[in-house]
């Protein structure tokens, strides 16, 4: 379908086939999914000459999305003695010297597998333009439809063939792949503890009936082809197949924490982020390349302590139990986590205990994926006012995790008829203090 | 291949001897409320065909010659089917219902798809799609503060559409309007960038101008002519606009107020806030300077804190500071108001509270960049007394004279209909590199401002082309499809919007027409478009969402339960009220094509699909569902082509 923006076609090769290749593609999607696997190479020649050269490339990346813009100073900044600080005390880390609120227990206690850049900065102060810039990259240019962080990670080194999406979403608001085109574009779970939506079969479950569905189908999108159709079936055939191999996936189990021991369930916190998080390890063990989970809650311009400290009651039980099993299991090395807001929030506390937007300083922490951790990167003020040393911009940050996780920032694309875009904005500059040493 | 009505005989043919007898029986065509327009509130939008009849003429012309000198020339004419789905779908966000398809195909007169687009251009459901095309345009692609005002500017614009209201005006109204209230109108639109003056600024020079000055905000245009003096003069124009989202704190019903006040009551009214809490007096919130200030902040952060160790330095120098401000003339009547030099603000500053301090430095900067106002074309902008900087702006954007205001206008409308612009990026008049007639483009805007710039009239005329009414590309060759498609000599496959899915889907299924669609939708509806929303994969030239083939839609059409599922339901379902009604075979057959793809169906696809359903070894309802769930999964009934 070619609309202004939509993805760039496929390469000659993969777009234009004859109507037996068609009537056998849609045949296939019918006859059992066995026979998938080398006809979706064929069709999606595209996504697999495009992952990595073909080099396998094992790095993960989870995303855990503090939506609100999460206090620096009442999480991972804290400014004890200071008007500032408001009523939580600092507690001492297992790394010497270096403070977490209170809340964050089980976080201070593996801060030695953590690296907190405190020197985050931008202009964006609303909500919206704000969660574009940390999700794209770059400041919002109407002009310009930017892939978000995960959908770029599932474009450059998952495996988009793979049976699951390799972009997966638990919770939150959809973050698409912008001009990568829609085999990057996130899967949707709205709730981790519910089945998922839409994948059952109703009316028509035993299998002579669903090939006879297949069969009209054919018969009809064939008929559309020769009319011109071509590329929407084409479209539409890809989408329906992969749809079909995640229906019937062995995989799919990922999805269920029902599998989970009860103990395990509750070491992530029992809070629909909590489950969302340990989703988000199933789905990284089970070789998801890209996976988003949010915390919504952190616009506290009222109520600041009580609602942060909740807010911090769910995160850190989840963000540790997952560095943990992704440690036992080996995977951490290989998968980056990223927790991040849009904003800070003001060292002002204002009547009914709030705190206003700050984005000229606030928090990005990071682990495993071969970070640097055990440390914090820059200082600001004793207010948390002002950053005294280190400011790191978005693009910044967006640099370092593509170098982290081995994809080349610097590809351009076609983003609009006459603009080509860096999938990196070329301002950005590796934050070199997280590359391993 | 062209499409013609299926022989009755052939189908009967087809049908006879199947087990479909069994299902079938005789009876009227599928009993469905078709509800019809509403009637216009005023007359303003009488008969405009004539007055377009020689674009039409010109358009075609144009083109023709075009194609012929490109080898393009040979795409044939869509049928009528074809060509009533795309009008629907393009006009009204919906695929045609089958009684209307029905009697379309019917209908001998030469002038039906006259009159058709008429019917619809007259149809409230045309106001519906016009009004949330330019609300997307001018809300949807930017962080809008509030989610309301996007219902309460799609709400103003359609009753501006409905009523025929000169689209000059409409511009004019919502780059000036003023006022205070609770349903803020055209105010809807600034209202939403009260606070990020630039972004505005780049959404009014691409919404109305068919301009990309926004990436000028930061550094020069590499690809274009576009200064960073330029984008800042630009932005000047709004630098007086104050907005407030929330007048009168703890009132049930939000009030929302827009007027024109220069920045500096911004900042008398933040330092005065900053004052009073240091005089330690109640914060009430009646402070009107101070329920003023927020406006032109861009990033920063209010800062409320009175404390310090030098309050009292502090509160002095905010009283001497204050002294230096000059109010004249009377406020009812345009107060002016006056601040004082850097040099004395510099003078100022260490004494400050942090907080005035900050309010004085975002002030100081933002008076550096957007102090002075300018037009984009040399146009020198001269200030009137009695004329805002808005309504300067506003006049100069819909002037006549204005090089970009009736091309970007004329464009966009070309590329809603027929996917692309002439020239494209669609708004990128000034940048772009891929112009087809250019002067053709010069020529409709023309007729557009001597037409007092009727965006209905102009639609009509376009749809009324001959490009409008080619059939798809059957070029096997990519490039070739390509060239057609660009030069409009075939027209395009497009991804439907979630909301023509939404509707498509709906009607499909249930027979019912949603015919008023703004706001009154009940629950489940909402929900729907929510769930259709969440799977929009791409965003076009328009601004307008696209749903792209994605595995949740594929799920979504395949197992959801608004697809075929709502097909089968007992009561609100098509498919058993279906059954219920007496019809011969062939046309129970056809009416689910006309239901779902618009059309009769072919008849070698009538044998096909008879012969796959004779095969089954099962029968009856199933057999239906089955097909139902083919056609609503089949890439024809997910696109407009």
């Amino acid at each position: 379908m070619t609309t202004g923006r939509l993805p760039p076609p496929l390469p000659d090769g993969a777009r234009s086939f004859s109507r037996r290749e068609l009537l056998a593609l849609l045949a296939r999607c019918g006859a059992g999914l066995l026979a998938a696997p080398p006809l979706l190479e064929l069709v999606c020649s595209h996504g697999l000459a495009q992952s990595a050269g073909g080099r396998p490339n094992r790095k993960r990346l989870v995303i855990l999305w503090l939506d609100g813009g999460p206090s620096q100073i009442d999480t991972f900044d804290p400014k004890p003695g200071t008007a500032t600080n408001g009523p939580f005390r600092a507690l001492s880390t297992d790394v010497a010297g270096w403070y977490f609120c209170e809340h964050l227990p089980q976080l201070a206690a593996r801060a030695g597998r953590l690296a907190v850049v405190r020197t985050m900065t931008s202009k964006e102060g609303s909500h919206a333009r704000a969660r574009q810039l940390l999700h794209w990259g770059y400041s919002p240019n109407p002009s310009v439809a930017f892939p978000s962080l995960g959908a770029v990670v599932a474009h450059e080194i998952g495996d988009l063939n793979h049976e699951l999406p390799a972009f997966v979403q638990v919770l939150g608001e959809p973050w698409g792949p912008g001009y990568l085109g829609v085999e990057a574009a996130p899967y949707m779970v709205a709730d981790p503890s519910n089945r998922l939506e839409n994948l059952s079969r109703v009316g028509a479950t035993d299998p002579a009936r669903i090939a006879q569905r297949d069969e009209l189908l054919e018969l009809l999108d064939g008929d559309f082809a020769q009319r011109g159709g071509g590329p929407v079936v084409h479209e539409v055939a890809v989408q329906r197949l992969r749809a079909r191999r995640l229906m019937d996936s062995n995989l799919l189990p990922a999805f269920d924490l029902r599998l989970e021991p009860d103990a395990v369930r509750d070491r992530y916190g029992r809070s629909k982020f909590g489950q969302g998080v340990l989703m988000a390890r199933r789905l990284i063990e089970s070789g998801v390349a890209a996976v988003e989970v949010a915390l919504d809650g952190w616009d506290t311009h009222k109520d600041n302590f009580r609602r942060t400290k909740a807010l911090c009651d769910e995160l850190d039980p989840a963000f540790s139990a997952l560095l943990d099993d992704l440690a036992e299991r080996q995977l951490l090395d290989d998968t980056l986590v990223l927790c991040i807001g849009e904003f800070g929030r003001s060292p002002t506390i204002l009547a009914g205990e709030g705190r206003n937007h700050w984005p000229s300083n606030y928090f990005a922490v990071l682990a495993g994926g071969g970070v640097r951790c055990g440390r914090p990167i820059g200082i600001t003020d004793e207010r948390s006012e002002q950053i005294v040393e280190r400011p790191v911009q978005v693009p910044d940050l967006f640099a370092t995790v593509a170098k982290l996780l081995g994809y080349d920032g610097s590809r351009k694309f076609q983003a609009s008829t006459n603009r080509p875009v860096t999938l990196v904005d070329p301002d950005g500059a590796v934050v070199t203090e997280l590359l391993p040493a | 291949m062209p499409r013609a009505v299926m022989d009755t005989a052939e189908c009967r043919d087809a049908v006879m001897k199947s087990k479909w007898l069994i299902l079938l029986a005789a009876g009227p065509i599928l009993a469905v409320a078709v509800s019809r327009a509403t009637a216009l509130d005023e007359g303003a939008k009488g008969a405009s065909a004539a007055s377009w009849a020689p674009v039409v003429e010109r358009i075609d012309r144009a083109l023709d010659a075009e194609w012929a000198a490109r080898g393009l020339a040979d795409t044939a004419s869509a049928d009528d089917a074809t060509w009533l789905r795309r009008l629907s779908i393009d006009l009204l966000s919906t695929i045609p219902e089958a009684g209307e398809v029905a009697a379309f195909l019917v209908d001998p007169s030469a002038d039906k798809r006259d009159r058709k687009v008429d019917q619809y251009l007259d149809d409230r459901r045309f106001s519906e799609t016009l009004a949330r095309l330019w609300t997307q345009l001018l809300l949807g692609a930017s962080g809008v503060n509030e989610a309301k005002l996007t219902g309460y500017l799609q709400r103003w614009l359609e009753s501006a559409f409905s009523k025929g209201m000169a689209f000059d005006r409409i511009v004019r109204e919502l780059n000036c309007a003023t006022g205070e209230g609770a349903e803020p109108g055209p105010m809807s639109f600034q209202l939403a960038y009260y606070d990020t003056i630039e972004t505005l600024a780049g959404v009014t020079a691409r919404a109305f101008l068919g301009l990309q000055i926004q990436c000028a905000q930061c550094h020069d245009h590499p690809f274009d002519h576009w200064k960073r003096s330029e984008f800042n003069r630009f932005t000047g124009f709004l630098a007086d606009m104050q907005g407030d989202l929330r007048v009168g704190v703890g009132q049930r019903v939000p009030h929302w107020r827009l007027l024109d006040r220069t920045p500096e009551w911004g900042v008398y009214g933040k330092l005065n806030r900053v004052l009073r809490k240091l005089r330690g007096a109640a914060d009430d919130g009646a402070m009107d300077d101070g329920a003023m200030a927020g406006a032109s902040m861009a990033g920063g952060a209010m800062g409320g804190e009175a404390q310090g160790s030098n309050a009292g330095d502090g509160l002095s120098a905010l009283q001497e500071l204050f002294a230096r401000f000059r109010r004249s003339g009377d406020e009812s009547s345009g107060a002016s108001m006056t601040a004082p030099s850097d040099a004395v603000l510099d003078e100022f500053a260490p004494r400050l509270p942090a907080d005035a301090r900050e309010a004085v430095a975002l002030f100081r900067e933002r008076r550096e960049l957007f102090g002075d106002a300018g037009f984009l074309d040399a146009r020198p902008y001269e200030p009137l007394s009695d004329q805002s900087k808005r309504q300067a702006l506003a006049a100069w954007i819909t002037s006549p004279e204005n090089p970009w205001f009736a091309q970007a206008i004329v464009n966009r409308a070309w590329g809603h209909l027929f996917g692309k612009g002439l020239i494209e990026p669609i708004d990128d008049l000034s940048g772009s590199k891929d112009r087809l007639l250019p002067e053709l483009l010069a020529d409709i805007g023309r007729d557009f401002l001597r037409n007092g710039t009727d965006l209905r009239g102009l639609i009509g005329a376009l749809v009324r082309t001959k490009a409008y009414g080619l059939r798809n590309s059957t070029a096997a060759d990519p490039e070739r499809r390509a060239e057609q498609e660009r030069c409009f000599a075939a027209h395009p496959l497009r991804a439907f919007t979630p909301e023509q899915l939404q509707y498509s889907i709906t009607q499909a299924t249930t027979g019912v027409v949603l015919e008023s669609r703004n706001g009154a939708w009940n629950r489940e509806q909402s929900k729907f478009l929510d769930e259709l929303r969440s799977r929009v994969t791409a965003i076009d030239g328009n601004g307008e969402r696209r749903l792209g083939a994605s595995i949740p839609q594929a799920l979504f059409m395949m197992n959801g339960r608004y697809s075929y599922r709502s097909a089968t339901l007992k009561k609100e379902g098509r498919l058993e009220r279906f059954l219920d009604v007496k019809l011969t075979p062939e046309e129970r057959l056809r009416d689910l094509w006309y239901a779902t793809l618009g059309r009769p169906p072919a008849p070698a696809e009538a044998a096909a699909i008879v012969r796959a359903v004779d095969a089954r070894d099962d029968e009856g309802f199933h057999a239906f569902e089955d097909l139902f769930w083919a056609l609503l999964n089949s890439a024809e009934f997910q696109c407009n082509h």
